[in-house]
């Protein structure tokens, strides 16, 4: 088996791994939750109604905590993942679906924008050295990793919506609605990879080959691109990765500040209604996604190390 | 001489059909389309269900009952004209309004009503009109299976009806229900409720995205007057702060303010002029369990508690002063007008030297020998509840440690009766004080929080509840009231008012004070 064909089981295997591990800990978590579904549901007209609490399944029977694991177990095997106890006789695998691509598009596009700007701004940054634009390009990088995402929102909200009129404040009417929250979701991935980049920039440029690139008086861009960013190229993608699952962990406040009906917003909903199922289901598509996400950038990772084999020590390209 | 004439004709439709075209343009143009929040998701919009607060303020747009609340107290004729009963509340006999369409055209007749009834008891989902109907005769039955028929609902004619009870139920007609097209179900399948129209309101529902937008269309043959717009778009915002962010960027014509942000609504100069405010049909309370915490058994204690309390504080310094201290336990405000001067003021006072006193005559001087005690709230009241236990401690000596849950947390305890000491509320669900009075203290109530036990005044509710007479009625409200002002059952606090912020095109928009938005003007109880 190819090396690439080795990682890709194994991070198969570790994404069945985790999903189980991930699903078993929501589970534990939502069974010492105080309140109950009943009661999330109808509020004070719960009280002696001698309601029934919905299981983990489409009866509404009241079964022990250790038979609920059987219960979710059958519902995943009916392939519908149970029903919702707050959507009448909704489905958790259509409310999920639903969600599901307005969540992957501000992902999607969050992680676009911070990508390019994020290693563009920390090369730029390495290859300056130290000095005076070195230090306001790592005060952008500080003030993206810095600001809530709430005081972000409400300053673009003000100046974009409110004042200029320029873009819709909120909802999910057109591609104008995701701008804002692209905006939000990337800033922090703009300040997480920068500075990522501006560090493994820097331990390549004093190598050998990177002065005599420059000393031969090759433009800026070309040194960059050729002799400093392939030599990242691997544990850079890794590190986007990672970033993207912060981008999707965003998603969760950022769909709720700008009304957007995504996963994020449906899931943190249905845990604030006790709707176990449909927040169970949602956590898992969102861990789903991400760990999908990070295959596939370690896959890159592999493909992209001028070694091969994508296991081992990196070295740089280049280097003796 | 043929072709000159078809060549007239034919130049003659095209200007007809842009003249046409233009006035259907100009008449587009024109509809007015206001568009407003949503504060909550609304998980469903089915009629016979369990829809929330916010789902019940949607659909009282498109379903009527078959009264309304008028807006000095009381109910006025809505789908009924008129009701009567002729042995004190056992029978009522309600006569529908004649010419009523429902939105699919099907004209409104008993069968309606007693559909309407049986969905209500039938639905998979707890219905908040199912315990209004718990007293009809037949109603066991029909809910076990026994049966397939309600048999108190006597049909009498297609616009006439009779409801018979197990007991007197004297405010029958205070109930409210949304009554729904019968053919529907037929028509467009048991889920229809989220595709199609099913009310007689001035609204009709003409769309739905659940967590996104419901749509609403002015009713073009409504019986009633016609509401001053065409087209309200419901948008679910669920941050409050967004949804004042898009009122000012001019997406919103009109905003639902929350409690969280009527401090910031109240302070900013902007919206001077734009507020439009009525006292809310809400009671909050205290609730102190002396099962849970035995000093709370002392009624001296509880009215220590009442006592320590600055009520003016927390209106101007929480609400900004957009909320209200209404007097006694809610019955004078839930009076009609002509009726509200009935009731004696029982004022909720501030007073921290008499509050110490009463605590030293139970026997726990500055406090002492008072246990600690949690004070759980709701994560919406915070603020107001710090203040609270801060009043409590520097006041009564009480050790008192705060407690935040989210929504279903505080409702699962509180529905359990597990909470020693708690702050808490109750929306009127129907203009009459009974909608107070027996929810939150008779001792047989399931909301009865705090397990407020006192059989003498379960008597006065009771027979309060079986009272036609109006005026007999009142003075056994005034007697429970009075009993539980002298008992101290709870801490009476102020209520937030409902606010809504409003541009200038949405003027002809009111939050009544039962929450729900009212496009034309109220009619006045009693005449139909």
């Amino acid at each position: 088996m190819t090396g690439l064909a080795t990682l890709l089981l194994r991070r198969l295997l570790a994404a069945v791994f985790v999903c189980v591990s991930a699903a078993a800990l929501l589970f534990l978590a939502f069974s010492v939750t105080p309140g109950d579904p009943v009661s999330a549901i109808y509020g004070f007209a719960a009280a002696g109604q001698g309601l029934p609490q919905p299981v983990w399944g489409p009866d509404a029977a009241l079964i022990p905590l250790d038979d609920r694991a059987a219960q979710i177990i059958a519902a995943w095997r009916a392939g519908a993942f149970g029903r919702s106890f707050r959507v009448d006789d909704a489905a958790v695998i259509d409310i999920v679906t639903e969600a599901l691509p307005a969540t992957l598009f501000l992902a999607a596009a969050a992680l676009t924008l911070a990508t390019p700007l994020g290693v563009g701004l920390g090369a730029a940054a390495a290859m300056t050295g130290a000095g005076g634009r070195r230090i306001w390009v790592t005060l952008v990088f500080t003030i993206c990793l810095s600001l809530p995402a709430v005081a972000l929102t409400a300053g673009l909200a003000y100046w974009l919506a409110a004042s200029w009129r320029l873009l819709p404040t909120a909802g999910w009417e057109d591609g104008w609605s995701a701008v804002m929250p692209v905006i939000v979701l990337a800033a922090p991935a703009v300040g997480h990879i920068g500075r990522m980049t501006c560090a493994l920039a820097s331990d390549i440029m004093p190598l050998a080959h990177v002065r005599t690139a420059r000393a031969k008086g090759l433009p800026h861009w070309r040194v960059a691109w050729f002799h400093v960013l392939r030599n990242i190229a691997a544990p850079l993608a890794s590190f986007v990765g990672a970033v993207f699952s912060g981008i999707l962990g965003g998603t969760l406040l950022v769909e709720t500040l700008f009304a957007i009906p995504g996963l994020g917003h449906e899931t943190v909903t249905a845990t604030l209604a006790r709707d176990f199922p449909v927040a169970l289901g949602g956590m898992l598509a969102l861990i789903g996604v991400n760990v999908a996400v990070g295959t596939i950038t370690d896959m890159m990772a592999a493909a992209l190390d001028p070694r091969g084999g994508g296991a081992g020590d990196w070295r740089p390209a280049g280097e003796m | 001489m043929d072709g000159l004439k078809r060549r007239a004709a034919g130049v003659m439709v095209k200007w007809l059909a842009l003249a046409l075209l233009s006035a259907l343009v100009a008449a587009t143009a024109n509809a007015q389309t206001l568009r407003s929040n949503l504060r909550d998701d609304v998980p469903n919009v089915d009629p016979a269900a369990f829809n929330g607060v916010v789902g019940n303020r949607l659909l009282a747009l498109v379903y009527e009952g078959l009264t309304a609340f008028a807006a000095d107290g009381g109910v006025a004729p809505a789908l009924a004209t008129h009701w009567e009963t002729p042995d004190q509340g056992r029978t009522w006999r309600f006569h529908l309004r004649p010419g009523v369409r429902f939105h699919s055209g099907r004209p409104l007749t008993t069968a309606d009503v007693e559909a309407t009834f049986r969905a209500v008891l039938k639905a998979r989902r707890l219905s908040l009109s199912a315990p209004f109907l718990d007293k009809l005769v037949g109603r066991d039955d029909f809910v076990s299976g026994r049966s397939d028929r309600l048999s108190g609902f006597v049909t009498v004619d297609s616009l006439t009806f009779d409801l018979r009870f197990t007991a007197q139920v004297a405010t029958f007609p205070f109930y409210p229900f949304f009554i729904f097209d019968s053919g529907a179900p037929a028509q467009w399948g048991a889920d229809w409720h989220g595709k199609h129209s099913g009310g007689t309101g001035p609204f009709r529902l003409a769309s739905w995205r659940r967590g996104q937008e419901a749509r609403l269309e002015a009713n073009p043959d409504y019986w009633g007057p016609r509401p001053a717009i065409d087209v309200l778009r419901l948008l679910a915002v669920p941050s409050v702060e967004t949804a004042l962010a898009m009122f000012e960027a001019g997406e919103l014509d009109f905003v639902t303010v929350s409690e969280p942000a009527h401090r910031l609504v109240a302070s900013n100069p902007r919206y001077r002029g734009l507020l439009q405010v009525t006292p809310r049909k809400q009671m909050r309370f205290i609730g102190m369990n002396s099962a849970l915490y035995p000093p709370f058994a002392d009624p001296r204690v509880r009215k220590a508690v009442s006592l320590a309390i600055d009520r003016r504080a927390v209106i101007d310094g929480v609400y900004g002063g957009l909320a209200v201290m209404e007097p006694g336990y809610g019955a004078g405000s839930l009076a009609p007008d002509t009726a509200a001067g009935e009731f004696p003021v029982i004022a909720h006072e501030y007073d921290p030297a008499a509050a110490q006193r009463l605590l030293a005559e139970a026997g726990y001087p500055g406090g002492h020998g008072l246990p600690p005690v949690e004070m759980t709230v709701l994560d919406s009241l915070r603020t107001e509840a710090s203040y609270y236990a801060a009043q409590m401690s520097a006041v009564l000596g009480m050790s008192i440690k705060l407690r935040v849950l989210d929504r279903a947390g505080m409702n699962s305890a509180a529905n359990a009766g597990t909470l020693p000491l708690f702050a808490a509320g109750w929306t009127a669900d129907f203009p009459e004080p009974l909608t107070y009075l027996e929810a939150l203290w008779h001792s047989a109530s399931p909301f009865n929080q705090i397990r407020w036990r006192d059989p003498a005044y379960d008597a006065l509710v009771d027979e309060a509840r079986q009272s036609v007479d109006d005026t007999r009625r009142r003075a056994l409200y005034r007697q429970a009231e009075q009993r539980l002002s002298v008992a101290g059952a709870a801490a009476m606090l102020p209520t937030p008012m409902n606010i809504l912020l409003r541009h200038d095109n949405a003027k002809s928009v009111l939050i009544t004070p039962f929450g729900h938005l009212a496009f034309a003007p109220r009619r006045a109880a009693g005449k139909p």
